[in-house]
C-alpha cells in the first residue's frame, strides 16, 4: 500500500485564537514493507502525522495518497471505514480504550465493528491475543485486573485483530519497564517479518531505532528534517550536532572500538552483532 | 469532533482580562437574574447590547462566540418541535389539513433561546478571561458569607475550580478516545439503536476510569504539597477594586434593579 504525503499542514483550532499549526508541507513517501520510525522532540507532530494516517485528521492543506484512498484537504471522505480497517492505528496509552467487560470481547469488539463474522471475530480475537503473548486463562478476565503492560498488550492485540496491512503505533513502548518494552519490539519485528506488514512507529528510544528500524522519519517543529535509511541518520554527524539528537549506544560502543583500533562493521546495528564482530577478531 | 470551546480560558490581554475576577463573577451573577425577569421584547436589547459590550471589551473573536453558542441552536430547534406539537394557545398563524401552529409556539422558543444564548454569552466573556485560579478567588468571595455557619467555603471553592479546569482536559481525552475507537472501526456518527449504544459505552468507560485516575493523581499531588482541607490558605496576590470594577458592578446592579422595578409596575 503506497503512503504519499504531498504538501500536508494540519492547524489545530482552525480560525479560533489559540488556532496552532502543527504541520507544516510534509511531503513523505513510506516504504511499503518496512519498519519506519518517526522519531522529534515532543510537541514536534508526531502525534498528529500519525493520524493522518488513517484519516482521523484531514490535513488543512495538501492530499495524502494511501492505497487506493486519496485524502484531500477541506473534502467530505467517504470510505474512512475501509481505510481504518487497512491501516491499524495503535494510539499512545491505549490501553484507555479498553471497555468491554473480557478481555476476549474487547479484542473481538473491532473486527465485529468492521463486519467481520462473530465467529471469525473471536477466531482473530484469540490468535492475535497469542501473538502478543497473553495467555488463554486470561481471556474472561475484565480488562481491569491486568498489569500495565499487560493491558497495552491486549489493546495492541485489538488492532492486530482488525489484520490490517499497517500498523501505526505511537509510542508503544511509553511507560513500559524495559523488559516489557523488549518484548514489545520483538513483538513488532516478528510482525514485520513474519507477516510482512509496513510498520510505522513513533519512539524516543534512539537504542531500539537504531537497532530494529529501516527507515527514520526525524521531525522538529512540525517539519521532516530528515527521511531516509536510519543507519545514515546517525552517521550524519553533522545533523546530529546541529538537532542535538543522542547517539544511540551502539554508535557509541562502535566509535569507541575504532577508537581502539578494531575494525567494525558499519552496518552492525545491534551490540550482538558487534559482539561477535569482535570475538572473530580476537580468536583470529 | 470539534472541540468543546465552552469554559476555556483564552490567555489574552483584554480590558475584561484586567478586571478583578470577583466583580466581574458578581456581574455575570447578577445580569443572570437579570435575563429571567423580562417577559417583554425591549429589555432583551438592552441585555444583547451589554453582551455585545462584554465581547467586544473581552478581545473575543466572533467566530470563538458562535461556536460555543452552535449546541443552544440546536437545542432550541429540538424545544421548537415539541413546542410546536405540545404548545396550543395564542393565534393560529399556520394551519394545514388540521395541522396548526400557534403564535405562542414560536414566542415561547424564542425566549427562552434568547435566555439562554445571553446567559451562555456572560459565562463565556467570563470564563475566557479569567484565570481558573481567579475564578476560584472569586468564588471563594461569593461564598464567604457563610462561612459565618460553619460551611466549608475554601473548600467549595477550591471543587468548584478544579471541576472548570477539568472541563477542557476531559474534553481532550474524551476526543483522543473518541478517535482511538475510531481506528476501531467505531462509528459515532451513524448504526443501529445497539451499535449506538455500544459506541456511546466506548466512550463513557474510558472516560470514567481517566477521571477517576485523574482524580486519584491530583489528590495525592495536593497532599504531597501540603494542602490539607479545612486548613487556614492565605494568598499570594491580595485583590482590590478598581474604579472600573466598581463601574462594571454599578452598571450590571443597575440593570438588575431597573428590571426588577419595571416588573413589579407592571411596565413588561
Ligand atoms: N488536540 C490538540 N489541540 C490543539 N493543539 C494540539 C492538539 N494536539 C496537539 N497539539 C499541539 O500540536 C503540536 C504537535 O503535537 P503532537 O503531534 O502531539 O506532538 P508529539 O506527538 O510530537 O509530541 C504541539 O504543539 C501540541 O501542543
Ligand atoms: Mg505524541
Amino acid at each position: 500500500m503506497r503512503i504519499h504525503f504531498e504538501k500536508i499542514s494540519y492547524i489545530y483550532d482552525r480560525n479560533l485564537p489559540f488556532a496552532h499549526t502543527a504541520l507544516s508541507d510534509i511531503e513523505l513517501d513510506i516504504r511499503e514493507g518496512k519498519i519506519t520510525a518517526i522519531i522529534g522532540e515532543t510537541g514536534s507532530g508526531k502525534s498528529t502525522l500519525v493520524q493522518h494516517l488513517n484519516a482521523l485528521l484531514i490535513p488543512s492543506s495538501g492530499q495524502i495518497e494511501l492505497g487506493d484512498h486519496l485524502i484531500k484537504a477541506n473534502e467530505k471522505n467517504k470510505n474512512l471505514k475501509k481505510l481504518r480497517k487497512e491501516v491499524g492505528l495503535v494510539f499512545q496509552f491505549p490501553e484507555y480504550q479498553l471497555f468491554e467487560s473480557t478481555i476476549l470481547d474487547d479484542v473481538a469488539f473491532g473486527p465485529i465493528r468492521f463486519g467481520i463474522s462473530k465467529e471469525e471475530s473471536y477466531e482473530r480475537a484469540r490468535s492475535a491475543l497469542s501473538n502478543v503473548g497473553i495467555s488463554p486463562i486470561l481471556y474472561d478476565r475484565n480488562p481491569m485486573e491486568l498489569s500495565g503492560g499487560q493491558k497495552r498488550r491486549v489493546a495492541i492485540a485489538g488492532i492486530l485483530a482488525l489484520d490490517p496491512k499497517i500498523l501505526v503505533l505511537d509510542e508503544p513502548a511509553a511507560g513500559l519497564d524495559p523488559e516489557g518494552a523488549k518484548r514489545l519490539v520483538d513483538l513488532i519485528v516478528s510482525l514485520n517479518r513474519e507477516f510482512n506488514k509496513t510498520i510505522i512507529l513513533v519512539s524516543h528510544d534512539n537504542d531500539m531505532v537504531y537497532s530494529y528500524t529501516d527507515d527514520t522519519v526525524f521531525m522538529r517543529d512540525g517539519r521532516v528534517i530528515y527521511h531516509g535509511p536510519t543507519l545514515d541518520l546517525f552517521n550524519d554527524g553533522e545533523l546530529i550536532k546541529k538537532n542535538h539528537l543522542l547517539l544511540p549506544t551502539v554508535v557509541n560502543f562502535k566509535n569507541r572500538l575504532r577508537e581502539a583500533g578494531f575494525e567494525v562493521d558499519e552496518n552492525a546495528r545491534t551490540i550482538e552483532q558487534i559482539a561477535e564482530a569482535v570475538s572473530r577478531r580476537i580468536s583470529r | 469532533m470539534k472541540r468543546f470551546t465552552f469554559g476555556r480560558y483564552l490567555p489574552m490581554n483584554s480590558f475584561m482580562h484586567n478586571l478583578d475576577p470577583r466583580a466581574k463573577l458578581i456581574a455575570v451573577l447578577l445580569l443572570v437574574v437579570a435575563v429571567f425577569i423580562p417577559s417583554s421584547f425591549i429589555p432583551y436589547i438592552l441585555l444583547a447590547v451589554l453582551a455585545g459590550c462584554a465581547i467586544y471589551l473581552s478581545g473575543l473573536d466572533l467566530r470563538f462566540i458562535l461556536r460555543t453558542l452552535r449546541p443552544i441552536l440546536y437545542l432550541s430547534l429540538f424545544l421548537l418541535l415539541v413546542n410546536i406539537l405540545s404548545l396550543k394557545r395564542g393565534s393560529v398563524i399556520f394551519s394545514f389539513k388540521g395541522f396548526e401552529i400557534y403564535s405562542e409556539a414560536l414566542v415561547f422558543t424564542f425566549k427562552i433561546t434568547i435566555r439562554l444564548l445571553l446567559m451562555l454569552v456572560y459565562t463565556t466573556c467570563l470564563t475566557a478571561t479569567t484565570k481558573p485560579l481567579e475564578l476560584t478567588l472569586a468564588i471563594e468571595f461569593i461564598l464567604s458569607p457563610l462561612s459565618l455557619i460553619k460551611f466549608p467555603t475554601q473548600e467549595v471553592a477550591m471543587m468548584i475550580s478544579i471541576a472548570l479546569r477539568f472541563i477542557p482536559t476531559l474534553s481532550l481525552e474524551a476526543e483522543r478516545i473518541v478517535n482511538a475507537q475510531k481506528s476501531r472501526g467505531v462509528d459515532f456518527e451513524e448504526g443501529h439503536m445497539s451499535e449506538r449504544v455500544s459506541a456511546m459505552l466506548s466512550l463513557v468507560v474510558p472516560l470514567f476510569t481517566i477521571a477517576f485516575e485523574r482524580a486519584y493523581e491530583l489528590a495525592d499531588a495536593m497532599e504531597a504539597r501540603g494542602y490539607i482541607p479545612g486548613e487556614r490558605r492565605t494568598c499570594a496576590r491580595e485583590l482590590k477594586f478598581k474604579n472600573k470594577d466598581y463601574s462594571l458592578l454599578a452598571i450590571s446592579l443597575s440593570v438588575l434593579v431597573l428590571f426588577i422595578f419595571l416588573k413589579l409596575n407592571n411596565h413588561f
